[in-house]
């Protein structure tokens, strides 16, 4: 559907509702990935949905439902069954009725018309590529290469109509070559912009220099994370970015606006309209804004539900889905250069929660860990589990790179000094 | 369904697939919520389907669309058919599924009260209750209560005859409270997760009562003291070793993972084919049994997602490694001549791949009881509920919290504690094991989303134990 035949759908549904508060999602979806492992194809596939989710309130009492039965017949029904059961539903003192009329939302363009016509020969080419580099050289290729769109549109009865529509384009890859791997994850909205071919060749040259990996040593050492290790870390800072959490006592963030909580050498911003593209409302119509969270350390802003911002004296905040971590325009080599002696790490594994009040964290390291001396890599090393806080890791970077994009997250490398390894 | 199933066959056949098969499903599901004592979320979700897997040229195809309808069914086939022959380009070994004789038949989950037939009042006034009990300390500053219902109607058919289906009702109670005291946050929960349960199971639990108790053991966690450093006993409940379990045993012994599909997201396993048999996995009490026929069991479906009728089987038979779960694709690849039924899909848009079988630990036969194995330490943690958890990708160095903790001193449990996580390898942790009790203590944990695959999707397994003594493992506080 397109965004005028989206409207009118959710038009009509409004016209049939008698409850005072509606807020309507209409959403759709396609996604298509070919997946390999052990040199061989392994999955092929091709998935649409559509689906509504039709929030309704009146006074305190609020209901959701949600369906894939998407016809005339079905949504008359739809709604009669909602308000009915609104008579049943319980009074909420949270209760926030749906997002203020007027609101104006910003035209993100994050659509390439050629990926959402989904690649099914150049996704194939992809994965034959790796597959085929891999067993020429002793290796096993794994990954995936996905081409997908959403399509979303909002409604609510206080007259706001919102429509964003996206593609993404992704090739993950990983090359094993028995105790060694290497691994890479390239991602855009334009499957023309992942060099898949060099990607494939990075990878298998990676694996090939971690094999026969040492044990690493004990005590401290300064690290270089790669993007993808930065990012990795990331989501566990940016999951910590609730005020509600932090006002209840339960996270690390709590007491903390405006105060340092990281080095100064940290800027996690969003920007809608950046080199990853964010959505430019939430599920309820509330538009998304360009915002810095953390500020060369400073803690400016944190997510905030509009019941809670009511409550605290905050602004309403929801995640844009787009995370930007200033970097440099200094290339990587400069880290190694300057790391001296370290250890370079290229992607955690498994990272969870310890305690969440102090934002210990756990995880182990994948996909290639190194010893370097004098700015070169000198040798591989074994993985190891490490137990961090990721703030105060932030607390020591000393050296940061070029951002790339990594899922959300636009990341550089960074430098970190005096890590303990456990 | 029935019809649209059997067009989807007809038009396989027709498109010339060498091999193909189709899942319909309808899923109801209503969510209710509190949070802070107070009603936040009330849902219900319909959601209908339909997914279909096609080999052409010995490649899979797989194409899947939300609502049922002839004509999406025909435009469904179509795709998986045409997404199939674009796996041509790509050089490999053509597909190469075991032999299954056409199956048949209806599997209804057991239950006694249909949650959707309840009155929705009596399912609040239960919630009510406990979200109350639940925030009532005033150490607690935030606490959750929810129950989650749902019904999934699936029918399996196949090219290759056979048709077969399924209708499942699971229930899902969750408890969670979270104390603040001087400066500290503890949470404490309920741990059984879900299972293939009406109402009654629900009920029968008496949810407001553990409320009360859960958010008591929040302030007493929040004021205890933090947990000791060094090599230790650890005796860990059922709700505890079942996360341990699923993590370190339910992974690795995956047939996908040892023939490294799962390189790239999940990971891979320590074990390798030839360990089928020898690999002395735990110490001669430890029994792991697959089974997935258990009537509460997530994994009981009837048939999985090739159509292969579930089994029970040894994974670990007094110690030793005996075999992976597998697919009818994998059966072959790990030397096996058929599938232990443990290919499934997260719903009708997922395409189907090795999931972990509901698997537990087998009680000891003699009379052994929690206290016997308490009585029997003399310095050591006693851990239940599940915690902080991690494992590398080939699933041998692991890290695990706990949901409650208590210091054993002399044969006695002395004091709570907070801030445990426990550190070992996988089969030196199993290895380790010198006591298991017998059934009294026996509890069992549902998981509802386990993740794997790409795109990730979610597996529902449940896992069960009675308490166990491990000797000397490392303790470090979880701070």
């Amino acid at each position: 559907m397109n965004r005028q035949e989206m409207f009118e759908l959710l038009e009509k549904v409004l016209q049939k509702v008698t409850v005072p508060d509606t807020t309507l999602r209409l959403s759709e979806s396609r996604s298509a990935t070919v997946r390999f492992g052990q040199n061989r194809l392994t999955q092929n596939m091709d998935s649409f949905q559509r689906k509504l989710c039709m929030r309704l309130g009146k006074d305190l009492r609020h209901i959701q439902l949600t369906t894939h039965c998407i016809d005339t017949e079905a949504l008359a029904e739809l709604v009669a069954h909602g308000e009915s059961l609104l008579n049943t539903a319980p009074e909420d003192p949270e209760y926030v009725p749906p997002v203020e009329g007027g609101q104006e939302y910003r035209s993100i363009d994050d659509w390439d018309e050629v990926t959402a016509g989904m690649l099914l020969e150049a996704r194939a080419d992809a994965a034959k590529t790796a597959v085929e580099s891999a067993a020429g050289r002793d290796m096993e290729a794994a990954g995936v290469a996905e081409a997908s769109y959403d399509r979303t549109a909002v409604a609510t009865s206080t007259g706001n109509m919102a429509f964003h529509r996206k593609t993404g384009a992704e090739f993950r890859l990983t090359m094993d070559a028995g105790e060694a791997s290497s691994y890479r994850a390239l991602r855009s909205n334009a499957w023309s912009d992942l060099p898949v071919g060099n990607a494939v060749e990075e990878v298998l040259e990676e694996a090939d220099l971690a094999k026969d990996p040492a044990e690493p040593r004990e005590g401290s050492a300064d690290l270089i994370l790669e993007p993808q290790a930065v990012g990795d870390l990331l989501y566990y800072v940016i999951y910590s970015l609730n005020a509600r959490l932090a006002d209840e006592g339960i996270t690390v963030l709590e007491g903390m606006d405006g105060k340092r909580v990281t080095g100064e050498k940290l800027t996690l911003s969003s920007r809608l309209d950046g080199p990853v593209k964010g959505r430019p409302f939430d599920d309820e119509g509330l538009p998304c804004t360009d915002l810095i969270w953390i500020g060369h350390g400073v803690l400016r802003n944190m997510l905030c539900s509009r019941y809670w911002a009511k409550e605290s004296g905050r602004k309403p905040i929801s995640s844009p889905r787009c995370f930007y971590v200033e970097g440099s325009e200094e290339p990587y080599e400069n880290g190694l250069a300057g790391l001296g002696s370290g250890v370079l790490v290229r992607r955690f594994w498994y990272i969870r929660l310890v305690d969440e009040k102090t934002l210990t964290l756990t995880g182990m390291t994948r996909d290639g860990v190194f010893e370097v001396e004098g700015g070169r890599i000198r040798r591989p090393l074994k993985d190891f589990r490490w137990n961090w806080n990721p703030l105060e890791l932030f607390e020591r970077i000393s050296w940061l790179g070029v951002p790339e994009r990594k899922g959300w997250f636009q990341v550089p490398p960074m430098v970190i000094r005096d890590v303990e390894l456990s | 369904m029935r019809e649209l199933a059997q067009r989807a066959i007809e038009r396989l056949e027709d498109l010339g697939a060498e091999y193909g098969d189709v899942r319909l499903e309808t899923t109801n599901t209503e969510y209710l919520a509190f949070r802070n004592g107070r009603p936040r979320e009330a849902s219900l979700q319909n959601t209908e389907g339909l997914g279909v897997r096609a080999i052409v040229g010995g490649r899979w195809g797989f194409a899947s669309c939300s609502g049922l309808s002839a004509s999406e069914t025909d435009s469904v086939v179509k795709r998986a058919v045409d997404v199939a022959r674009s796996g041509a380009r790509v050089s490999g070994p053509s597909v190469d599924l075991c032999p299954l004789e056409p199956q048949e038949g209806h599997y209804d989950g057991p239950y006694r009260q249909d949650p959707f037939e309840v009155p929705r009042e009596r399912k609040l006034d239960l919630l009510t209750r406990a979200a109350e009990n639940l925030h009532a300390p005033s150490e607690v500053t935030m606490s959750y209560a929810s129950l989650w219902f749902e019904r999934n109607n699936r029918i399996f058919a196949s090219t290759e005859g056979s048709l077969v289906s399924s209708t499942l009702i699971f229930s899902y109670p969750f408890l969670h409270a979270n104390a603040v005291d001087r400066g500290d946050a503890q949470s404490r929960n309920l741990h059984c997760g879900a299972r293939v349960a009406g109402f009654e199971w629900i009920e029968d639990m008496g949810i407001p009562g553990l409320a009360g108790r859960i958010a008591e053991e929040a302030v007493m966690k929040v004021k205890a003291e933090e947990g000791p450093t060094g090599t230790m006993d650890l005796i860990l409940g059922g709700t505890n070793l079942s996360l341990t379990m699923h993590e370190s045993v339910g992974h690795p012994t995956e047939s996908d993972r040892a023939v490294g599909w799962e390189a790239n997201m999940a990971g891979r396993t320590f074990l390798s084919i030839s360990d089928q048999g020898n690999f002395r996995y735990g110490s001669p009490l430890v029994n792991l049994l697959a089974d997935n026929t258990i009537p509460y069991g997530l994994a009981s479906w009837g048939w999985d997602d090739d159509g292969v009728p579930g089994q029970k089987w040894h994974v670990v038979k007094e110690g030793v490694f005996q075999e992976f779960g597998s697919v009818r694709e994998t059966a072959a690849l790990i030397g096996r001549k058929s599938s232990r039924g443990c290919c499934r899909a997260q719903d009708f848009s997922h395409f189907q791949i090795n999931r972990q079988p509901n698997l537990y630990m087998v009680p000891s036969s003699e009379p052994v009881s929690e206290d016997d194995l308490i009585s029997d330490t003399k310095h050591g943690i006693y851990i239940e509920g599940r915690g902080s958890y991690s494992i590398d990708q080939r699933r041998l160095n692991f890290q695990f919290g706990g949901d409650f903790f208590w210091e054993i001193r002399n044969g006695k449990k002395v004091r709570p504690l907070k801030k445990v996580i426990y550190r070992s390898t996988t089969p030196d942790f199993w290895r380790s094991c010198d006591g298991v009790a017998d059934e009294r203590s026996f509890r069992t944990m549902g998981l509802l989303t386990c993740g794997k695959g790409e795109p990730v999707q979610a597996a529902r397994m449940t896992h069960g134990s009675s308490t166990a003594r491990f000797r000397g493992i490392e303790v470090r506080g979880g701070r």
